[in-house]
């Protein structure tokens, strides 16, 4: 490679850096996260291009990428709005497979209305730290992950139950669960071990296994993006939100989806979707909900089970936000929310003493806001509390 | 000389405004007619007022393509208000930097629901008085959201505000009537953050703008 | 990313780099390297399993095992036996397979 074009993207980085080094971040884990991004650059500018080889050259550009996506994830982080209460609730879910204190998470607002995602980019590549560590002797404690929200619906905690999907495949992706059940499914179905059952609910699941040519092209041929992968990913990321947020998630699915019938590269069909996440809720016996369940469990060592306090309350019907009490009923609000919005908004009008009549844009104003403060309360009562106790 | 409020059958006394004491307003909480949350601190209830805490949701105006904020209809819409302003927010214990002569909307901390009896009027608490800050408002009876305040420095150097802080307090007094807050549509419900002002959802300024109208052969 | 396609290829694009510099002498990248080799010899030989081998390196341990298990198999389990020769037939299996993947 030449090191010319090595020039090209380092001038594009420094031109980025020459903004970005001003950033002022008040959480100091982005400070010091900032300064090795800024020791890392001083070190690049110092080497002379023209004497690498081509390894030392992609070596670099590998570096370069991860300073871009750093600065991009940094940057993006001193938006002052925001929605600091639903990245508190995800970080709490997150908390139940993995500690946050390697991670500092970090949130971007974008113009793209289904935008939700969590941008792991820069959380599973030991590779690269371990390269910039041999290069520069910088060493990061801790790696940036960015949760994506669509701008326009950052406020809206209804439609913010995706993202606990979108959570589980952050999870997946940490413990490579879908590579797992990729292969113990296509083991199971291969051994010919499977009862009559079984076997109809793996075709149910995944039709096109019944083709022989197909399942021996995906034996032969794994690939996270082929159809099975983001399948068992799709199913598995239902799974993991329904621990927290029940059937909310296929609320939101079906109006995204439309209700889609049939399967597509990247999703299978929403009926089916639904019916895996029923089947678990109902505890109805399924050897892919077990399956699932097994495998996550031998691998993170954390059971895949309801994870909710329900919230018994009318307070949104008399429009006070809920008094929190355990942080597991955070979880339980979105529930009580897409409750409150599903039944009749006679409810509130005849709660509260309502003389006029409550348009729709109304009551998803009330709902978002009562959520919205019911989590900041909390938030707030739980910050207060440890800073007295110590 | 004796004073409307000592008047020995209390007829008089019925009919004035009657400040709640710190009695009145634990007994208002303790049955749930009154909701103040979270209320960190049991003490911020003193003997006649309330402390409120300063929230970390803002509106501070800004300078775009608008020549004026634009309280008329007049215009065609032409100069929306809504536009002139931006949200910006902040983190318990964070801080906020009030300008001189800079009006920033704010809201309290606490999300407050008032009896359908009780009103509340506002003020800066004094320690906040004495740096440059004031506001003056009235809460109406019924009352569900958080505390807007308009926050205005009107001392000449900047002055750094806390978030979380207890800045403002509110007198609670019992408004004789029993009035339904919710009897008409209520353009500011359960707000959480501070909102914009809605004035041109005035009907005033509707049939103002048609007297304007017609006053000019529109 | 500006330069790989996706994480799966970047860490392979990685991996066959650090093997690269291990070949050219530079002896800071043999225990990375020697650390994935080591890991798909304990997973063909039985000793892990798909439930307990490293999850960050597992997509290239379980390419490795699909590629030759037997020559993994066979490989000595003290990473301190590992030169330039098995750096060089991983390169090659690598390099080799990357032509057809779609990752």
């Amino acid at each position: 490679m030449q090191s010319k074009l090595l020039e090209l993207h380092f001038s594009q980085l420094q031109f980025e850096w020459s903004k970005a080094k001003y950033n002022n971040y008040s959480d100091l884990r982005k400070k010091d996260y900032h300064t090795k991004l800024a020791t890392i650059i001083s070190a690049i500018e110092k080497e002379n291009f023209q004497i690498l080889n081509d390894t030392e050259i992609t070596q670099r550009f590998h570096v370069i990428d991860f300073l871009f996506k750093s600065l991009e994830f940094l940057n993006n982080s001193t938006t002052s709005t925001i929605p600091f209460e639903i990245v508190y609730v995800l970080s709490e879910a997150l908390k139940d497979w993995s500690s946050t204190d390697d991670y500092i998470i970090v949130t971007s607002l974008i113009n793209n209305i289904n935008g939700f995602s969590f941008d792991n980019s820069l959380m599973f590549n030991d590779f690269i730290y371990s390269d910039i560590e041999l290069l520069y002797d910088v060493k990061f404690e801790k790696k940036l992950v960015q949760i994506n929200l669509p701008l326009s619906l950052s406020r809206d905690y209804l439609a913010n139950v995706v993202l606990y999907h979108e959570l589980g495949h952050f999870i997946d992706r940490k413990f490579e669960i879908t590579r797992v059940i990729y292969i113990e499914i296509l083991n199971s179905v291969a051994s010919g071990k499977l009862n009559t059952n079984e076997q109809a609910e793996i075709l149910e699941y995944f039709p096109y296994l019944s083709d022989d040519k197909m399942f021996s092209w995906l034996k032969d041929n794994y690939n996270p993006f082929n159809l099975f992968s983001n399948h068992i990913a799709e199913y598995f990321c239902d799974l993991f939100a329904s621990q927290y947020i029940k059937n909310c998630s296929n609320h939101y699915l079906e109006y995204i989806t439309l209700n889609q019938k049939n399967y597509s590269i990247t999703h299978p069909s929403t009926t089916n979707r639904v019916n895996f996440v029923e089947m678990f809720l109902k505890r109805t016996p399924s050897f892919l909900v077990e399956h699932f369940e097994n495998i996550t469990y031998k691998i993170t060592g954390v059971n895949v089970e309801n994870k909710l306090a329900e919230v018994d309350s009318k307070n949104f019907e008399s429009l006070i936000p809920v008094e929190i009490q355990d942080g597991k009923e955070l979880h339980g609000l979105f529930i009580y929310g897409w409750k409150v919005w599903l039944d009749p908004w006679d409810n509130i009008k005849k709660q509260s003493n309502i003389g006029f009549d409550l348009s729709q844009v109304k009551v998803y104003e009330i709902l978002n806001n009562l959520i919205e403060k019911s989590i900041g309360n909390f938030i707030v009562k739980t910050e207060w509390k440890l800073a007295k106790s110590s | 000389m004796e004073t409307l409020l000592s008047k020995p059958n209390g007829s008089l006394q019925n009919q004035v405004s009657m400040i709640l004491n710190k009695e009145d307003v634990n007994k208002l909480i303790g049955n749930k007619k009154l909701v103040i949350s979270p209320l960190l601190e049991r003490d911020q209830i003193g003997e006649l007022t309330i402390d409120f805490r300063l929230g970390y949701n803002f509106l501070v105006t800004i300078h775009n393509n608008n020549p004026f904020l634009d309280a008329s209809l007049n215009n065609d819409d032409k100069f929306p208000l809504k536009s002139s302003f931006q949200e910006t927010r902040r983190l318990l214990g964070d801080t906020f930097l009030l300008h001189p002569n800079q009006t920033v909307l704010a809201s309290s901390l606490e999300y407050i629901k008032l009896p359908q009896n009780v009103y509340a009027v506002l003020s800066m608490r004094s320690s906040y008085l004495r740096m440059g800050i004031s506001i003056s408002a009235i809460v109406q009876p019924g009352y569900c959201g958080c505390i807007s305040i308009e926050l205005t420095n009107i001392n000449t150097i900047p002055i750094n505000l806390t978030i979380g802080a207890a800045i403002f307090q509110a007198r609670l007094y019992n408004a004789n009537a029993t009035t339904n807050y919710f009897a008409k549509k209520r353009k500011y419900m359960c707000q959480v953050r501070p909102v914009a002002s809605n004035v041109n959802d005035d009907n005033d300024l509707k049939e103002l703008n048609k007297i304007w109208k017609n006053n000019n052969h529109l | 990313m500006l330069y790989s396609h996706n994480l799966e290829d970047e860490k392979i694009n990685l991996f066959i780099l650090f093997l690269t510099k291990a070949i050219q002498g530079d002896q800071s990248y043999a225990p990375i390297v020697n650390d994935v080799i080591l890991e798909t010899h304990k997973y063909v030989a039985g000793e892990k399993n798909l439930y307990n081998i490293k999850r960050d390196s597992m997509n290239i341990i379980l390419l490795l095992a699909g590629l030759e298990a037997d020559y993994f198999k066979n490989i000595a389990d003290n990473p301190e036996q590992y030169d330039n020769k098995i750096y060089s037939k991983v390169l090659n299996l690598l390099a080799l397979q990357k032509s057809h993947m779609a990752y």
